[in-house]
């Protein structure tokens, strides 16, 4: 009865360090950043009024933000999206180059961006361009309706190609279900 | 289907899984219904997260029922091979299900980080989702631990004395452990406090949901098993639900930016609902170590019930580890 006493006494301990020494593994392994970020401040700020377009616009947020996940628009008063499509994540911010402005207004900056929790956050940050800018309307993309009445992103742009993951995920789940099957089967005959 | 055998029978694993399911889905829709994503990726994130959560928990529940059981007893009573044989398939199946699930759950998770539906996935999304961002990493280590906890009982079952229980029951926690470390917890102020704090959490409740579970299944019908095994992990318990309510309440108070944000945001809501879950297990479990002293039959059922609310308390953390 002792004997069998030492025993758990020695193997619960045994058991701890081994957890408690993988987690600080994984503590050290797993990447410290925010989930759910929340912006933290743009350039131009939002509300702000600018006389000069920017070339760039710029989105800092309170964690790092993962890369190639990012959507951002720049629609215009004119309902066209003023983004040149050159999109940089470095750290906790996120450049997007802009296209010379058209006419005074309203911009209204959409994005959408992907904490390390795999979770989307997207919003959105408007500012006033005070002067017309340069920019002609035809070098603007024509943004899509849905992207006129949505500002804010709610999709990363579609890449081309890809084949779609259902199947694999289907041949997936059959073949795990197939091994457990010959794993039991294994186990009666054993 | 009689009511009995649904909260201590053959239907109450059954009953439990679609509990904590149905929750879940239920309290995701709740708090997340205004975010761009859609319905079908909401629920679909909340389901395989919290049938993950289940099947992870019965991994460690079995786990801890094929360490516990032999301990005791000098004399091994004859029906405990065949109790540990049972426990080990029970353990490839449940491995099983926990790796076909987590490997869903990845399909939903990358829909919902590219914000389309789970039809329009591709293979190369999958793989940017799994190697760039934490969480992805994070379920990947969630599946290989599933692949071990069910190859080691696949070995116990050709070889029981192939592999040690305990190791079936490190592989499980590990897995359970691996989702939680690679979400919300990355976020807080005091980050290494946070990821300390959500592992005890989940550690706790999954050796203490589990346990219990598993026990009440296996051991129950069996007088003089249970009659060994109980008070060992009635002790355990005590000590489990002491580490999950303080770690809860640690996490929680480093998560919510503010105390008024514990009525505002979804988030704080759905901590106050399990904060009353656990109250009343924390009840449930006290009357039925009372009862324990005096009579075996009532506190199974006390026990059916009280597992039955903690598949609720564990969807309602699923849908947590979704909130804002």
């Amino acid at each position: 009865m002792s004997r069998i006493h030492l025993r758990f006494r020695t193997v619960a301990p045994r058991v701890l360090a081994l957890v408690v020494a993988t987690v600080t593994a994984l503590l050290l392994g797993s990447a410290p950043a925010w989930a759910h970020s929340q912006l933290d401040s743009s350039d131009p700020a939002n509300g702000s009024s600018v006389a000069t377009p920017p070339a760039s616009i710029s989105l800092t947020f309170d964690e790092d933000v993962q890369a190639g996940f990012s959507t951002v628009t720049l629609i215009g008063p004119d309902g066209k999206d003023y983004h040149d499509g050159t999109v940089t994540e470095k750290d906790q911010t996120i450049t997007v180059g802009a296209l010379p402005l058209g006419p005074a207004g309203s911009y209204q900056i959409g994005y959408r961006v992907v904490s390390a929790d795999g979770h989307p956050v997207s919003g959105k940050v408007s500012f006033t361009l005070t002067t017309a800018g340069s920019g002609s309307a035809a070098a603007a993309v024509p943004a899509s309706a849905s992207a006129q009445a949505a500002v804010v992103p709610s999709a990363v742009p579609a890449e081309s190609g890809g084949a779609p993951v259902w199947p694999w995920i289907a041949g997936a789940v059959v073949l795990v279900a197939a091994g457990v099957g010959l794993a039991l089967r294994l186990g009666r005959s054993a | 289907m009689s009511v009995r055998s649904a909260v201590t029978g053959t239907w109450a694993p059954a009953v439990w899984t679609v509990l904590a399911l149905a929750v879940a889905v239920l309290a995701a829709v709740l708090t997340g219904g205004l975010t761009a994503t859609p319905l079908s990726v909401l629920a679909g994130v909340a389901a395989t997260r919290a049938g993950a959560d289940v099947a992870g928990v019965a991994c460690v529940g079995l786990g801890l029922a094929a360490t516990l059981l032999p301990l005791g007893h000098s004399r091994p009573p004859r029906e405990l091979p065949g109790v540990l044989a049972t426990t080990d398939r029970a353990t490839v199946a449940a491995a099983g299900a926990w790796l076909a699930i987590v490997v869903l759950g990845l399909a939903f998770r990358t829909a919902e980080a590219f914000g389309r539906p789970v039809s329009g996935v591709g293979v190369a999304q999958v793989a940017a989702f799994t190697t760039q961002v934490a969480a992805g990493r994070g379920i990947l280590l969630t599946a290989a631990c599933a692949v071990a906890t069910g190859a080691c009982a696949a070995a116990r079952l050709v070889r029981p004395d192939a592999v040690a229980p305990r190791i079936v029951l490190v592989c499980a926690l590990l897995g359970v452990l691996t989702p939680a470390v690679t979400g919300h917890a990355g976020t807080a102020p005091d980050h290494q406090l946070a990821v300390v704090t959500v592992a005890l959490h989940v550690a706790g409740a999954a050796l203490w949901v589990g346990g219990l579970a598993a026990v009440l299944l296996l051991a129950a019908p069996r007088p003089r098993l249970l009659d060994a095994v109980l008070p060992r992990f009635s002790t355990l318990a005590g000590g489990c639900l002491a580490a999950v309510a303080i770690s809860g309440v640690l996490n929680a108070a480093l998560r919510l930016p503010s105390a008024a944000a514990l009525v505002t945001s979804g988030y704080g809501l759905l901590v106050i609902a399990k904060a009353v879950c656990v109250t009343g297990l924390a009840g449930l479990g006290g009357l039925a170590r009372r009862r324990l002293r005096e009579g075996r039959l009532p506190v199974l059922r006390w026990a059916g019930a009280e597992v039955a609310l903690m598949a609720v308390t564990l969807g309602l953390a699923a849908a947590l580890t979704q909130a804002a």
